[in-house]
């Protein structure tokens, strides 16, 4: 075991590997307030990769119902039991210092990690709980404001190309890589002997096995669009708009007109999923403002407070509200932005511009009679 | 009459065979007692099914086999406490006949779904420096024939469908099975390994035609398939009981020499034993027929 | 280490070699140095197989199509051809790029446009259910092969129809149309003339119904083109061939143009209960609604009874991108929905206590006087006077004598006699003559000068001279002729009305909490203008729908909000408005007699068809009859229903409302089902025909569609995908007809009707319609087929972007499509005097409520004078369906929560109601692996429990208390059953073959977001045939699958459809209420198809559950996810921690 340094726990912790960071990391922000559960994304991945022999049950990107939602089943709930809790610590300089134990210092004797393996029966159902709400069950009728007495929201999931991945590290035979160029992990499907022990291991349930070829699979983060500038299929197929792709930086080289580094960094109002697994996990969530906080803390850590009140402003907040409106508007990544007035636009690598969508669509008001072609235009034709 | 012929064999060879100093029992009698160390006894042709009556006469070796518990992921808890093994030489090639008690049978696989193997060891090259007798060592590599039961139901003939695994699956379109694509056009081949990742990226399989696959190891972590299988093998469940025969060409560097050492593992399915997480012996001093 | 892995690497190639491995030795070294494993966070040595990837994602070409099922979105999507096979599908991205012929342009906040429903279609295009060619039932093809016979009464004998049991026939398309001809010929003239009645007659149709044949065979036919709008040409194309049937009643009956007449043809946007049937009783206007992207303009948004995250799916984001921008999204429904979570306010109410909610909120701002009072002056009828001997409006010629007002105001009357201009052309509303003279003006009292005062249907908006007028109170009017008669001002009297909910009676009745009431009450009248309402189709299936527009619009009315595009009403179900091209007459009715073959000159339209609401069909084709009553009015009388061809539209037969009785007892009277799929639906495994077509992807002809949720205007085009199957296009099909009926009857110009199709022009036809539109002339078919082969629509040229359906009333003070030119809230008309909503009035479901249905909840009320059950001689007490109806029982709300449900009393106490979901639209494409292994809790792609009918099956979600004291476990299977007298049909009780598959079973999942008392299954699933019955008996995997055809149901037995029933609302039927015609600006009265007619209350069912089997594994034991304690009420100590947030620590943070 290695020490290395996990920002989102603000701690050095334990890990099978020493500490090596690509050159650039793949990232994701998505919104859980837009999200409306379309499963668009998990039909834009299955479609392209998933539609083999073998991989029929297989979801890289899932969309379950929180808290009744799981894919596989119980897949977070059983690793907390596991973990049995753990504190976030107090201010100062160890603010939000994550003090229980990650997966990777909780393993068990003759355990890379402490990861417990899903039943084949676990992977049925992959919508179990699909918008059931928890608060109890209503009686009659109801009237709710902030937060809602019953509640539940979206949760989309895809790998979450860890900076210290579990999967990883799980694997016998070294099979699982991180790419240099973008930090996106993936299992080689050469060399993988279909030893299951990512599937063990990974506290997200997002590596699979293929009884067909024998071998592991997980979610690519689409590299061959990635390689070609271009948002991933579950991003670009996201309609609620809720995704948006590119790069994250360590917070001390934050760069504020990158999108990532702007909601993660220097807005906070992005957290990752259960930090306190220890994994650094890169996909980043907008935490749902109608949900009782104690659970989002448990699920996203101690910075959800914040994160929801500098949501909550959006509205006067309009570079904020103008990157959300820029989610999900083009098939490119947008590795910088700028508003410029009513507009927002976002740029390639190159510094060249690959989308602009106005703050609000425009309202047109065409003439009741059109001279030129002599017709009426008009809403009751 | 196949069988006299084959016990006026045996016998002839174990006459021949004075190095070991070990007296064949006769036909009818009781099979001999166990062995102190691996002896493969030499034969002119090798039998390859644990059924073959062969089998009878040839003495066993029970191995006793302990959790793999030096690096991790390790079997914490034990499981199949011995193999019975039998060998026999052709004097190229080396058969084991593998037999341990398993009370399930596991040839199916799926998540979290693991199937009953075992493997025979070999160093590559036997002197007074011995492989380390896990996986071999950096330099000092290791042969491994790994007989999966997975494999021996499809060397059997069990299909790939998904109803292989899943009875009552109901998946409406496979893209390379669409109707505008000729079954087995090499488009439609193309199409069906595109969607097979493992496959298009020609991940060494084990050889469809049978149960077993050579690879070469130096140390945990490092096992990989040979180019070719060049070995085979057999394996039947019965009575709790797995028998397996795997019948492997000698390393080059072993041909010719009289002892070496050998190595077993075996994984129960049913208990999600798999890779690392395995029952395996220490080094046995192996007897080969002595040179030919 | 890499000077150590180095040495040791070096070791042993040298080792290997010397060996003799030397071919070996590469390959074992690959990815075997000892860096390979020192870091893979570092470094990897062999990525070569990362190619594998790059070459399953590279495509050799790509094409776009449109997706436009009936769910008003309509995508332009890309699909990914590889080796010639579809293999995945995406957005086009490119609607960002649409512009208007001004060069005005959507921007790319409309991006991207796709579901997971389409991304699905590759399944649908080549999955096993795909109609891969023409099939005939093989007992149709022996009855027509035999010549037609019939029994004594007309009827073909039984044996030639045992329909969805039956063999099919696979049949080439010339020989099926072949077929389909001949039959239509044969059934048209079998019930032409006096042996055709007789044959009526001896099959006992109402008299009423018989009547309205005229002795005309062709009306025996009936045609449908499911929701024209989404496909101009190929599917409103139905109507074009049922006009072309006056020529084969001009064959047989030796007739003239004159005289002859088509055949009739089925609504839609009504058939499909999703005209909110009140819109044009209040404003003459078919429906008011806004694109959906007008809502980040709006302060507030009330979303009410409409599951906009999941039915408007890629609009969703203007709602949540609203809402972080500022916007108040208050979120009315009857459970805790997707939608509720979006919601920064939610109010759970009872189902179909709407109009209560809206009366209730109404009353609020009306004790409190916060209504918008210039506004109510300026656009409503409330000030207007009502007298109280007649009930009718009181009438300015009465008060001042002399003759109507000459209008001036956007407004022409047309002269005696005079025929109105084609509808494109309109630019006045145009009004007859006599309509004119029949309505007069009106009155209000000036309350200044103490005088009564005219109101002209001119004077609305600024042109309003109403100032000062009497709201409250009663006054005497003296008339013309010198009596005095009582008056009291519209207002006063809903004010009167309104009082009686109370916010502690509503909140018993509704169940929304007085103090949220109050509240929105208070809210939605500080700021004027503001709300828009986006009002769903939940509220619109009950009976008392109407109710409910008349309410909410008193609402929307008294917050000025109506007509402004950040202040309105939307009602949101249905892709219907064929009105968006209103030149379609130009091809759909062109005049069979007179075509016009020169691509270049337009058609001469003449409209020989009839339309009909299909609610008659599925009322068995019977009118409602009451007693000694007939409540449907002359002009919307059914014919008998003899052949019905339809095509896109499942809904009419598959997923018919009370499917099991219209399959059981309406069927067997039609002698031909025809139907045009691509997808083998439950419309075809009860079909005689069905016409193999192309699906969206093989399109080979263009057509158009447009949206009344945005402004885009999008064009199918043509395809480079070869045909998978022996497909034809719709329209190709149509044609082939056409040439069919030219050779059995000898007339070519049945030929001729389709002569642009054949000569692969039907772009022709597009053009026509396109060049008389009013929103669509300037635009060009080529120009906009090549920009959607690129993915760009164009947008439409509608008033204003967003479009908002009454703009042009509100911003030109142009009067609504009403006599009075205002926003209507009381009904004068006789059949609303009788049914005792004169006034906009809370009426109880005609089945799901606990109480007594259809009950007008009300105090005594002056001017509520209701014809009850004993003056159409039928005793009180009489609650049967049918009666039930046409029930006008006037009761207060203490009296009314004191009389139970007729059937409380028999344990049928759930409300079961049967709404849309996000995994379908409609049914599409629900029955496709990815998509139901994915639809609700139940899904398992690969079917562990053989019980299941598929990959996933039909739910009922239900109060895990109420399931509780069922004694029902969460995943356990039911039964569901409703009202015994008639479901799931008429005489179940002698007919155990039938009841076999209509009865429904299916899981119950314990659903913590639904009331009490309050059970909901989803829509979209397919429901049980006896061929999926079959196939769940026989097949060794259970798959309630169809062996002969393949059909897969999602229901062992029975569907969400067991447990509905047709219902006929009289006031939907009037011959009286002044509205809109569908096309242009000519106003007309009575019957108009998906304006004023039926809409039926397929929401509503009262139903009993019991207990079937064990939900675990093959009936053993919980289902699993309960038996794991993760399940609602089965929470094991690691759940419940979880829920309270109890695995992490962060008291150290305080506040975090």
């Amino acid at each position: 075991m290695a020490r290395v340094r996990n920002w989102q726990i603000n701690r050095e912790m334990s890990y099978w590997y020493p500490e090596h960071r690509p050159q650039r990391q793949f990232a994701a922000v998505f919104d859980t307030n837009k999200c409306i559960a379309c499963q668009t994304c998990t039909l834009a991945c299955k479609t392209t990769w998933t539609s083999g022999r073998g991989q029929e049950y297989m979801l890289w990107n899932n969309v379950e119902t929180k808290p009744y939602g799981f894919y596989p089943l119980g897949w977070d709930v059983k690793l907390l039991e596991k973990i049995d809790g753990g504190a976030w610590s107090g201010a100062g300089k160890d603010a939000h210092r994550y003090e229980g134990r990650t997966i990777f210092e909780a393993a068990q004797a003759g355990e890379r990690v402490l990861g417990w393996r899903p039943e084949d029966y676990d992977y049925a159902f992959p919508n179990v709980g699909e918008d059931d709400c928890a608060g109890g069950p209503i009686e009659s009728g109801a009237f709710m404001e902030m937060p809602h007495a019953q509640w539940f929201f979206y949760l989309a999931r895809i790998c979450n190309h860890c900076t210290f991945p579990a999967c990883l590290a799980s694997c016998p035979r070294g099979s699982i890589y991180k790419r240099p160029e973008d930090g996106i992990v993936l299992i080689d499907q050469e060399r993988c002997r279909g030893y299951q022990e990512c599937v063990k291991g990974c506290p997200y349930k997002k590596t699979f096995f293929n009884p067909s070829t024998g071998t592991s699979e997980k979610c690519i983060g689409c590299f061959p669009k990635i390689e070609m500038g271009e948002a991933p299929q579950c991003f670009v197929n996201c309609i609620g708009k809720i995704r948006h792709v590119g790069f994250v930086s360590l917070p001390e080289k934050a760069r504020p007109d990158n999108p990532i580094d702007y909601l993660v960094h220097v807005r906070k109002v992005a957290l990752p999923l259960y930090p306190q697994f220890g994994l650094e996990p890169n996909v980043y969530y907008i935490p749902p403002i109608h949900v009782p906080r104690k659970f989002l803390l448990q699920m996203f850590g101690p910075a959800v407070d914040a994160a929801i009140e500098t949501y909550k402003n959006a509205a006067d907040d309009p570079d904020l509200a103008g990157l959300l409106s820029l989610f999900g508007s083009t098939h490119h990544i947008v590795h910088s932005f700028k508003r410029t007035g009513k507009d927002v636009v976002g740029f390639d690598d190159k510094g060249a511009e690959v989308v602009r969508v106005p703050m609000h669509e425009p309202t047109y008001i065409r003439k009741a009679y059109d001279e030129v072609q002599g017709v009426v235009r008009t809403n009751c034709p | 009459m196949q069988d006299s012929a084959n016990w006026a064999r045996v016998r002839y060879t174990v006459l021949a065979f004075a190095g070991v100093g070990l007296v064949l029992a006769g036909c009818g009698k009781p099979a001999p007692a166990p062995l102190t160390e691996v002896v493969a006894v030499k034969m002119a042709t090798l039998p390859t099914t644990p059924a073959d009556p062969v089998w009878k006469a040839v003495p066993a070796y029970d191995a006793a086999l302990i959790p793999q518990d030096l690096v991790e992921p390790r079997l914490m808890v034990p499981s199949t406490p011995t193999v019975r093994v039998q060998a026999l030489t052709d004097g190229t090639r080396v058969a084991f006949r593998l037999s341990w008690v398993d009370s399930t049978m596991d040839d199916l696989p799926g998540a979290a779904r693991f199937t009953d193997a075992c493997a025979v060891q070999l160093p590559q090259v036997t002197g007074a420096n011995v492989p380390a007798p896990q996986m071999g060592e950096s330099g000092m590599p290791v042969e491994v024939t790994y007989w999966s039961a997975a494999w021996q139901a499809k060397a059997n003939g069990r299909g790939d469908s998904i109803q292989v695994y899943y009875p009552n699956a109901s998946v409406d379109h496979y893209p390379f099975e669409a109707h505008s694509l000729t079954k087995g056009s090499p488009e439609q081949l193309e199409m069906a390994k595109r969607y097979a990742p493992a496959r298009a990226a020609n991940r060494n399989e084990h050889p469809l035609d049978r149960p077993v696959q050579d690879l070469l190891a130096e140390g945990p972590g490092t096992l990989t398939p040979m180019p070719e299988t060049r070995s085979n093998g057999s394996g039947t469940w019965a009575a709790s009981t797995w028998s397996v025969v795997i019948t492997k060409p000698l390393p080059e560097l072993l041909r010719g020499q009289a002892r070496s050492q050998v190595a077993f593992a075996v994984w129960n399915g049913k208990r999600q034993e798999v890779g690392a997480r395995k029952m395996r012996s220490v080094w046995i001093p192996l007897a080969l027929g002595g040179a030919s | 280490m890499n000077l150590e892995g180095q040495q040791t690497r070096r070791e042993f190639l040298q080792w290997a070699t010397a060996a003799g491995f030397g071919a070996f030795v590469l390959s074992a070294t690959r990815g075997w140095g000892l860096e390979a494993i020192e870091n893979p966070l570092a470094f990897y040595p062999n990525r070569d197989w990362e190619r594998t990837y790059r070459d399953l994602f590279h495509p050799d070409s790509t094409f776009h199509f449109l997706c436009a099922p009936n769910d008003t979105h309509n995508c332009l999507l890309k699909a990914h051809v590889r080796s010639g096979v579809v293999t995945r599908i995406g957005p086009s991205m490119r609607y960002g790029e649409a512009t208007d012929q001004d060069g005005n342009g959507a921007s790319h906040r409309w991006d991207p446009r796709v579901c997971q429903k389409g991304l699905a279609l590759t399944r649908r295009f080549y999955g096993d259910r795909r109609v891969r060619h023409c099939m005939v039932r093989a007992g149709f093809k022996r009855w027509v092969d035999a010549g037609f016979p019939r029994g004594a009464d007309g009827r073909p004998p039984l044996e030639y129809f045992n329909r969805a049991r039956d063999e099919w026939l696979r049949m080439t398309h010339d020989e099926a149309a072949s077929i389909v001809a001949s039959a239509l010929v044969n059934i048209a003239t079998t019930y032409t003339g006096e042996q055709g009645k007789k044959y009526l007659e001896a099959q006992h149709y109402d008299p009423a119904v018989i009547e309205a044949t005229k002795g005309i065979g062709t009306q025996v036919l009936k045609f449908r083109g499911g929701m024209p709008l989404l496909g101009m040409t190929r599917i409103f194309g139905m109507y074009r061939m049922a006009n072309s049937m006056a020529l084969l009643d001009a064959k047989i009956r030796g007739v003239g143009p004159d005289q002859a007449l088509g055949a009739r043809g089925f609504d839609n946007y009504s058939w499909h209960t999703d005209l909110p049937p009140g819109h044009p009783m209040v404003t003459g206007q078919q429906t008011v609604e806004f694109d959906l992207n007008s809502v980040e303009l709006a302060k507030t948004v009330v979303v009410w009874g409409m599951n906009w995250i999941t039915t408007k799916m890629p609009d969703a984001h203007w709602l949540t991108e609203a809402r972080l921008k500022g916007t108040k999204v208050i979120v009315i429904a009857c459970e805790y929905s997707a939608t509720a979570t979006k919601g920064d306010e939610v109010i759970v109410v009872r189902p179909g206590t709407t109009p209560a909610l809206a009366l209730g909120i109404s009353n609020v701002i009306m004790r409190e006087k916060l209504y918008d009072d210039e506004y109510v002056r300026q656009w409503t009828d409330l000030p207007l006077l009502v007298r109280m001997d007649t009930l009718k409006m009181l009438h300015a010629q009465d008060v001042f004598g002399g003759t109507p007002a000459v209008l001036k105001n956007q407004t022409r009357v047309l002269a005696e006699g005079e025929k109105a201009p084609p509808p494109g052309t309109h630019t006045d509303i145009l009004l007859t003559a006599a309509m004119r003279k029949e309505w007069g003006d009106n009155v209000w009292w000036d309350r200044a000068a103490g005088v009564p005062r005219a109101l002209t249907r001119d004077d609305v908006g600024k042109h309003s001279n109403v100032r000062d007028p009497l709201l409250e109170g009663a006054i005497e009017v003296q008339l013309a002729d010198g009596s005095k008669v009582r008056c009291r001002p519209v207002f006063d009297l809903v004010r009167e009305y309104v009082a009686h909910f109370d916010p502690k009676t509503v909140e018993e009745l509704t169940w929304a909490p007085a103090v949220a009431v109050e509240k929105l009450a208070r809210h939605l009248a500080a700021a004027p203008g503001t709300t828009l309402f986006a009002i769903g189709m939940g509220p619109n299936q009950f009976f008392n729908s109407d109710n409910k527009d008349r309410a909410t619009f008193l609402l929307a009315s008294l917050t000025g909000n109506v007509g402004k595009i950040a202040g309105n009403i939307g009602s949101y179900a249905g892709n219907y408005r064929v009105a968006l091209f209103n030149g379609a007459p130009q091809y759909i009715n062109e005049n069979p007699f007179d075509l016009e073959l020169d691509p270049a000159k337009p058609a001469r339209p003449k409209q020989y068809w009839r339309a009909e609401s299909a609610h008659y069909y599925n009322h068995e084709d019977h009118p409602l009859r009451v007693g000694n009553k007939l409540l449907t009015g002359k002009g919307h009388m059914p014919c008998p229903t003899k052949s019905m061809w339809f095509a896109n539209a499942n809904s009419i037969l598959g997923n018919v409302k009370w499917h099991y009785n219209t399959v059981v007892n309406m069927l067997p009277k039609i002698e031909m089902v025809c139907v045009n799929e691509w997808w083998w639906s439950t419309s075809c495994e009860w079909a005689d025909v069905v016409f193999a077509v192309d699906s969206w992807a093989e399109l080979k002809h263009p057509d158009m569609t447009a949206s009344i949720t945005n402004s885009f205007l999008n064009v199918f085009p043509r395809t480079p995908l070869p045909r998978i199957f022996e497909t034809k296009g719709d329209i190709e099909v149509l044609a082939l007809m056409g040439h069919k009926l030219a050779e059995k009857t000898g007339d070519q110009r049945f030929a001729d009707m389709w002569k642009f199709v054949d000569a692969n022009q039907t772009d022709v036809y597009l053009q026509r319609i396109l060049s008389h539109s009013s929103n669509t002339k300037g635009y060009d078919i080529g120009p906009l087929e090549a920009k959607a082969k690129e993915g760009v629509p164009a947008l439409m040229m509608n008033r204003t972007y967003p479009k908002a359906v009454g703009y042009e009333q509100t911003a030109d003070s142009r009067p609504w499509y009403t006599k009075t030119g205002r926003l209507e809230f009381y009904r004068e008309e006789d059949e609303f005097i009788a049914a005792g909503e004169n006034l906009p009035v809370h009426r109880e479901p005609i089945d799901s409520t606990f109480y007594e249905p259809n009950v007008i909840v009300s105090a005594k009320h002056e001017a509520l004078r209701p014809e009850g059950p004993e003056s159409y001689g039928v005793p009180l007490t009489d609650l049967s369906c049918e009666t039930r109806c046409g029930r006008n029982v006037v009761k207060t709300w203490a009296e009314t929560k004191a009389s139970p449900h007729p059937l409380a009393k028999d344990g049928y106490k759930f409300i079961f109601h049967t709404p849309k979901y996000r995994h379908g639209s409609h049914t599409l494409p629900i029955d496709t692996d990815m998509v139901a292994m994915l639809f609700g809790p139940f899904g398992d792609i690969y079917r562990r429990d053989t019980r299941m009918p598929f990959v996933s099956e039909g739910y009922v979600d239900i109060n895990p208390n109420d399931a509780q004291a069922l004694g029902v476990d969460d995943g356990d299977y039911v039964w569901i059953d409703s009202d015994p007298s008639d479901r799931p049909f008429r005489g179940w009780q002698q007919n155990p073959k039938d009841y076999a598959f209509a009865r429904l079973i299916c899981r119950a999942r314990y659903y913590p977001g639904t009331p009490r008392g309050v059970t909901r299954m989803w829509f979209n699933m397919y429901g049980s045939t006896p061929g999926s019955v079959e196939g769940r008996q026989t097949r060794v995997d259970g798959l309630a699958k169809n062996p002969r055809t393949n059909y897969q149901a999602l229901f062992r037995s029975g569907s969400h459809q067991s447990a509905t029933r047709g219902w006929l609302k009289p006031t939907w039927m009037t011959d009286s209420l002044v509205r809109k015609d569908m096309f242009g600006q000519t106003v007309n009265k009575g019957f108009m198809p998906d304006v004023h007619c039926p809409t039926g209350a397929p929401r509503e069912s009262i139903v009993k559950i019991t207990r079937a089997e064990a939900g675990g594994l093959e009936g053993k034991g919980l289902w699993r996810p309960a038996a794991q304690g993760l399940r609602p009420h089965y929470e094991n100590a690691a759940m419940q921690r979880f829920l309270s947030g109890g695995f992490i620590d962060t008291s150290a943070t305080g506040k975090g």
